[in-house]
């Protein structure tokens, strides 16, 4: 029988203390040929994190079908108050398990992040600058990489197309970019020309990198409002995160950008030196305030106009590299810069 | 740096579960409200365990709970007893509810209360309800007075015509036992312990409405979730699990039996005469719903007002047509006794 009021009946939830949610999903099936040195990349990346964030972020980990060690391990860092929430789930894939992390919360701004990501200082100041300068920023990545130029930014074409704050300049970090390109396995990726030039947007003073890659990526929050309850096809990659993650950012119209220098290193599965040097150099930051986001109005047309129509046009390769020289880039690098 | 590749980066087999019970945990301490909560808690628990399936996922989110609580949860999931253990801070009832529907998508999906003692073959049964009406979306497991008059217009209305509404005798002990555990006075009506609204397709019978204390609910009503609720409890976040059902086209409908009892916030002397027995469970085959066809909520909103009409204006005719005797319907109105 129930006796009394339960004290919490009709109360509004208090969040006043965080602003920005951080979700990391961790899939650590065993410490043993692929995830050999997993454990000691997660312990690195919530290290970093943990040193390296404001007071207002509340930090989730999913964990999604890992081994009983780390699920020691993620209690362990709950108990220590050093993150905020964990869930246990069995393998549901990396979509489903960033779903469950980010609903239930009503924090304005949220990052999902790999589980093999060095934080450095101040990524969060640089990310709250892009979304203050930008009030049509929705994504932002803390990673630039010139080659990403074309995942749901066909909007900002369109948008900036006559204007000259859209250009091509000289890249602030080639060697965090090179990195990048290392820690993924594949240094083709990059060649001499995306070194040197990137695709970048100025506003306010504030140069952003045109793309945002998604496996450090902060949000504006309010374009998963309402959001699908399941990834149905669950895959590690690809469309699932394409649908579910990317895809509400374009339908809500806004842009996916970078901060124009690096503040996140991914790490991919083997542990090096290097990594710990950068580290022992990450330093909390001060007091930050919440950036201002701005809802903008953008409509069903609209993005059929963009994301249907438009990549018909600069799919092209004739029509996309004139596009590419019309924003500075030489003639003989248009031709292969993607 | 990245070495070989992720043996999962293609595909991850989905769960080989097919039902889901998500249940929402708030013990903070052991005093006051809560001083027998997690003795409750533990019946509950035991009783679900010996009612379910073999492939049954249990979700426990357990949204600010005290430390040693939330060492035996870490224990049952160790243990393979619960599937998936949330631990948050306190975000709520519904929000909780929220992370634990978010992300799967196994077909059938319990929503209950931390201080439920279910009853056996409840699984069953449900899934009969669920077979027998294609159209149903959410099928509770306890009967409670005057169910069918909140957000079941569209079951009404639809089988209006069809002449398969009728007034059904239920079980009034069960129904009494819930409405005391509630710490509600017996001031009301009595015949509404006694008769129920319900309807049938021949075949099964099934009552109209649904209460959201334990109930469950077809995947296809949570095809597309809100992030959070605002209110830790009550405020629009109860609501929600009520109204999302006929917004999405479908049905709130409940077992006839009584196939579980509310124990309440304090433990009760009869609780141990009706622990279920521990027993292997068969399965029994769901078939697929009707696809969802979401009403716009223009035509919902006139069926709601016409179905509101029909029973301010002839609400003892409409109770004649469902087979309510007559010295019984005369007196229906009265909400006390």
């Amino acid at each position: 029988m129930r006796v009394g009021f339960n004290p919490h009946k009709d109360q509004a939830t208090d969040s006043s203390a965080f602003f920005h949610h951080v979700v990391i999903p961790v899939h650590i099936p065993e410490h043993d040929g692929y995830f050999k040195e997993a454990g000691k990349i997660l312990s690195l990346c919530i290290e970093s994190l943990t040193a390296s964030c404001h007071t207002g972020t509340f930090i989730t980990l999913v964990n999604n079908g890992s081994c009983t060690e780390v699920v020691h391990q993620l209690n362990q860092w709950l108990d220590q108050k050093r993150i905020h929430e964990v869930v246990h789930t069995p393998k549901i894939g990396k979509v489903n398990a960033v779903l469950k992390g980010l609903a239930g919360h009503q924090f304005p701004l949220l990052t999902v992040s790999d589980a093999d990501v060095l934080f450095c200082s101040n990524w969060q100041q640089a990310t709250y600058e892009v979304f203050n300068a930008f009030p049509r920023a929705g994504a932002v990545c803390t990673t630039p990489l010139s080659r990403r130029l074309r995942y749901y930014t066909q909007q900002m074409y369109r948008e900036l197309f006559f204007s000259k704050t859209l250009r091509f300049t000289e890249v602030k970090n080639p060697g965090a970019m090179k990195a990048f390109a290392r820690s993924i396995d594949d240094e083709e990726l990059l060649k001499d020309i995306h070194l040197r030039q990137n695709l970048t947007v100025v506003r306010n003073g504030v140069r952003a990198v045109v793309g945002a890659g998604h496996f450090c990526c902060t949000y504006k929050a309010s374009v998963y409002d309402t959001f699908r309850g399941n990834a149905a096809d669950t895959y590690l990659g690809g469309k699932a995160l394409q649908l579910s993650i990317d895809e509400p950012v374009a339908r809500s119209g806004y842009w996916r950008l970078s901060t124009e220098d690096n503040y996140t290193f991914h790490l991919g599965n083997t542990f090096e030196p290097w990594m710990e040097e950068q580290l022992a150099s990450v330093k909390k930051p001060d007091e930050q305030m919440l950036p201002t986001l701005p809802k903008k109005p953008y409509s069903k047309f609209l993005f059929w106009v963009d994301y249907q129509l438009l990549p018909k046009i600069t799919s092209h390769p004739v029509l996309w590299r004139l596009f590419l020289r019309w924003k500075g880039l030489d003639k003989k690098s248009a031709r292969y810069y993607f | 740096m990245r070495t070989g590749s992720n043996p999962n980066k293609i595909k991850v087999a989905p769960l080989p579960y097919t039902h889901q019970v998500v249940i929402p945990l708030y013990i903070p301490n052991h005093e006051g409200y809560f001083e027998e909560s997690f003795t409750v808690f533990r019946k509950s628990f035991e009783s679900l365990c010996n009612t379910v399936h073999p492939r049954t996922y249990i979700t426990i989110c357990e949204n600010g709970c005290a430390p040693e609580i939330r060492e035996e949860l870490r224990a049952w999931y160790e243990a393979g007893k619960i599937h998936e253990l949330i631990s948050s801070g306190n975000i709520g009832k519904m929000n909780a509810v929220l992370k634990g529907i978010a992300g799967t998508s196994i077909p059938l999906i319990t929503i209950a209360d931390a201080d439920v003692l279910f009853q056996p073959h409840w699984q069953a049964e449900t899934v009969k309800v669920f077979n027998a009406f294609p159209k149903a979306g959410a099928v509770g497991l306890v009967p409670q007075i005057k169910m069918w008059e909140y957000q079941c217009a569209n079951v009404i209305l639809d089988h209006f015509l069809k002449n398969q509404l009728t007034f059904c005798e239920v079980d009034e002990n069960a129904m009494l036992a819930f409405y005391d555990s509630i710490g509600w006075k017996r001031d009301v009506n009595p015949d509404y312990f006694r008769y129920a609204l319900s309807v049938s397709n021949g075949e099964n019978r099934a009552l109209v409405g649904c209460g959201h204390f334990v109930a469950t609910y077809r995947r296809e009503v949570f095809c597309e979730l809100p992030r959070y609720f605002r209110h830790k409890l009550g405020g629009t976040s109860e609501t929600f699990l009520d109204e999302i059902v006929p917004r999405r086209g479908y049905y709130r409908l409940t077992t006839v039996q009584n196939l579980a009892y509310h124990i309440g916030n304090r433990m009760q002397p009869w609780v141990d005469n009706k622990m279920p027995p521990a027993e292997q469970i068969a399965e029994l085959e769901l078939l697929p719903a009707a696809p969802p066809n979401p009403p716009h909520p223009f035509i919902k909103k006139i069926k709601d007002k016409t179905y509101k009409m029909l029973s301010k204006r002839c609400y003892l005719l409409l109770l004649r047509r469902w087979k309510l005797p007559k010295s019984i319907a005369s007196h229906f109105h009265q909400f006390k006794r």
